[in-house]
C-alpha cells in the first residue's frame, strides 16, 4: 500500500515533481558531460595514435614521450633504428604547436612526416600530402581542399581533410611533410620529435630509448592531468547537488504530509513502511531525471567545443548512481517521517 | 465481551508554561455493544481520552484495558498490532489522505495488516457500499463532499472490523442531513461486540448515547518557576 501510496503522491504533486525532475535531470546530464569529456580526452589521443599505426616509438633518451614530452634529436638517428633487428619500417617524425592563420590565429597541432610507415588517419576528403607545400586538416579548422594555410608565416596548399581530427583536448591536427614541418617547428635544423617504428626493435640504439603506444598515449594525456582531476571533483559535487535537490523535495514533501504520516501511524502502519514510502518517491524521481538526463546528455555531448565521448559504462552506471541518490536524498526526509506523532491526526483541519 | 474500563486516568501536559489537567482520576466503563458519548467543550480533554483508547497517547497515571488487554503497557510491536486490529477512529477533520482515491483511503488499514491486495480491494468495496458509497470509490477526498468524506472515514476506521471504534467530533464539519447519516450509522455500529466512544460536543447525539459522559473541569496551574 505504501508504493501505491508513494506513486499516488507523487502524481499529486506532479508539477513540483517534473520541476525536480528537470532540475535533477540536469544536474545528471552535465555529470554526464563532464565523465564524456573526462573520457573524451582518452577517445581523443588513443585515435590519434590508432590513426598513426606505429607499433613502438623511439624518443630521445631523457624525454618523456614523442610529442609533449619530447627532446628532439638528429634525423640521422633513423639509420641505427632502420638496421635494428625486429624493425619492419620507420620514420621520423617532428611533432609542434603553432598557429594557423593571420587575422584570427588558431592553435593547431602539427604533424611532420615522411609518409613511409607513419600515416594519417583515413583522408576523409581529398589526398595524403604528397609534396612540400601540401598541408592535409582538420575539418575543425573549417578550411576547404585547394585554401591556402599561412602555418608560421609560410603558404600551404590544403589538398586533404580528416574528419574532426584533434588531439590535446579538442585541439585540430595538421600534417605536412618532415621537411615543412622540421622549417616550421625547428627553424630548419634537421631535427625529428621521435621515430615512429612499425615491429618490435631487439635492442635500443645508443641515446634513444623505446616507448609503447600506452606511453606515449600518457605523453599526450600528461597536461591534462589538472583538469581531468578538476573535472572528476566537479562531477563528484554534482552528485551531492543532485542528492539535495531530490533530498529537499522529498523533505518539503514530508513536512506537506505529516498529518497523512500521522494518520498512517494511527491506523496501525509501521515507521518502516512510510519511511519505504519515502524512499521510493526519492528513487522513482531519481531514476526518471537519470533517463532524462541521459537523453539531454547524448543531445548536450556533441556541441561541446571539447571532444565528449560519454562511456556506455556511465549509462549503465547511472540508474545505479540515481538509487544511491534517491535513497540518501529520502534521508532528509527519512528522520523527520519517523519522528511524527501520530497524536497529529487528531488535529482539527 | 471486550469491555472497557478505564481507572484512575490522568493527563497531563504543558501549553503556555502551565501544566494543564484535562483528565484527573476519571474512571470510566463501558460494556461491548454500547455507544459511550464523551461530551463537553473544546479543551475539556474528550481528544486526549481517545488518544489514550487509541494508545497514541500515553497517561501520566491510571490504567486502561480493553478485554484483556491492558492498553496502557503495550510498547513498540504490540502496540502497532492494538492500533491495527482493536481500534478504529473516524478523526475531526476527516484526515483522509488526498492523493488516495475513497477504496483507497479504505485500504490503508488492511494493507498495513499485511491483507492481500484483492481481499482489501474488496473489503473496502463492502464497506463503502455499506456507507453508501458504492458509486464514489474512486473518487479522491477533494471531490467527496463533507458528509462523504466522513462516511468514507468510518469506512476506513472499520476496515479491519475493530471492536473499539473512536470517534472525535464526527459530525463537526457536517450539515443538518449529513449529521443524521453519520448518527444513524454510529448507532447501527454499536451493537455486538463492539464499543464505540464518540467525542463531541453537539448535543444531538445525546438521544442515542447508551452512556454520556461530561468532562468540562480542566484543571490549570501554573508551572514552578526555577
Amino acid at each position: 500500500m505504501m508504493v501505491r501510496s508513494a506513486f499516488r503522491d507523487l502524481q499529486w504533486r506532479r508539477r513540483r515533481i517534473v520541476f525536480a525532475v528537470f532540475g535533477t535531470s540536469l544536474v545528471f546530464a552535465i555529470t554526464l558531460v563532464l565523465t564524456g569529456l573526462s573520457n573524451g580526452f582518452d577517445v581523443e589521443a588513443q585515435r590519434l595514435l590508432d590513426g598513426l599505426h606505429a607499433d613502438t616509438w623511439a624518443v630521445q633518451n631523457g624525454a618523456a614521450g614523442p610529442f609533449l614530452g619530447q627532446m628532439p634529436f638528429q634525423a640521422a638517428a633513423l639509420d641505427g633504428m632502420l638496421a635494428v633487428d625486429g624493425v619492419r619500417d620507420a620514420t621520423p617524425m617532428v611533432f609542434g604547436r603553432k598557429s594557423v592563420g593571420r587575422k584570427s590565429p588558431k592553435e593547431v597541432n602539427i604533424f611532420g612526416a615522411t609518409g613511409r610507415g607513419l600515416r594519417t588517419p583515413r583522408v576523409d576528403e581529398g589526398r595524403p600530402v604528397a609534396a612540400r607545400g601540401e598541408i592535409v586538416v582538420s575539418s575543425a579548422l573549417g578550411y576547404g581542399l585547394g585554401d591556402e594555410v599561412i602555418l608560421s608565416g609560410k603558404r600551404f596548399e590544403v589538398v586533404g581533410r580528416v574528419d574532426a581530427w584533434t588531439a590535446v583536448a579538442g585541439v585540430p591536427i595538421v600534417m605536412v611533410s618532415l621537411e615543412d614541418a622540421q622549417e616550421v617547428v625547428f627553424a630548419g635544423m634537421p631535427l625529428v620529435s621521435a621515430i615512429a617504428v612499425h615491429g618490435h626493435p631487439h635492442v635500443t640504439p645508443d641515446g634513444l630509448k623505446l616507448i609503447d603506444n600506452a606511453q606515449a598515449k600518457a605523453d599526450l594525456l600528461r597536461p591534462l592531468g589538472n583538469g581531468k582531476s578538476a573535472i572528476s571533483m566537479v562531477a563528484s559535487l554534482l552528485w551531492i547537488v543532485a542528492a539535495a535537490i531530490v533530498g529537499s523535495v522529498i523533505y518539503v514533501s514530508t513536512l506537506e504530509r505529516a498529518r497523512d504520516f500521522a494518520v498512517f501511524k494511527a491506523t496501525g502502519t509501521s515507521s518502516l513502511s512510510i519511511v519505504g514510502d519515502l524512499a521510493v518517491q526519492a528513487v522513482v524521481i531519481s531514476i526518471a531525471a537519470a533517463a532524462v538526463g541521459a537523453i539531454v546528455a547524448t543531445v548536450m555531448g556533441p556541441k561541446f567545443p571539447l571532444p565528449c565521448v560519454v562511456p556506455g559504462s556511465a549509462y549503465v552506471l547511472l540508474p545505479v548512481a540515481a538509487v544511491l541518490v534517491g535513497v540518501v536524498a529520502s534521508g532528509f526526509g527519512l528522520r523527520r517521517a519517523v519522528t511524527i506523532d501520530p497524536a497529529l491526526a487528531f488535529g482539527s483541519a | 465481551m471486550p469491555d472497557l474500563d478505564i481507572r484512575q486516568l490522568t493527563i497531563e501536559y504543558t501549553a503556555a508554561g502551565h501544566a494543564v489537567r484535562p483528565l484527573d482520576r476519571l474512571d470510566l466503563q463501558a460494556c461491548a455493544g454500547s455507544l459511550t458519548i464523551l461530551l463537553g467543550p473544546s479543551g475539556c480533554g474528550k481528544t486526549s481520552l481517545l488518544s489514550s483508547l487509541g494508545g497514541i497517547l500515553t497517561p501520566q497515571h491510571g490504567r486502561i484495558r480493553f478485554g484483556d488487554v491492558d492498553v496502557t503497557a503495550l510498547e513498540g510491536r504490540a502496540l502497532v498490532e492494538y492500533r491495527r486490529r482493536t481500534v478504529g477512529i473516524v478523526f475531526q477533520a476527516f484526515n483522509l489522505v488526498p492523493s488516495l482515491s475513497a477504496l483507497e483511503n479504505v485500504m490503508v488499514p488492511m494493507r498495513a495488516a499485511r491483507m492481500s491486495r484483492r481481499a482489501a480491494v474488496a473489503r473496502a468495496r463492502a464497506l463503502l457500499d455499506q456507507v453508501d458509497l458504492a458509486g464514489r470509490a474512486h473518487h479522491r477526498p477533494g471531490q467527496l463532499s463533507g458528509g462523504q468524506q466522513q462516511r468514507v472515514a468510518l469506512a476506513r476506521a472499520l476496515a479491519l472490523d475493530p471492536p473499539l471504534l473512536l470517534a472525535d467530533e464526527p459530525t463537526a464539519h457536517l450539515d443538518n442531513l449529513q449529521v443524521e447519516e453519520i448518527l444513524a450509522l454510529l448507532r447501527q455500529l454499536a451493537r455486538g461486540e463492539r464499543v464505540v466512544v464518540v467525542a463531541t460536543h453537539d448535543q444531538r447525539l445525546l438521544s442515542l448515547a447508551d452512556q454520556v459522559v461530561e468532562l468540562g473541569v480542566v484543571e490549570l496551574r501554573a508551572l514552578a518557576s526555577g
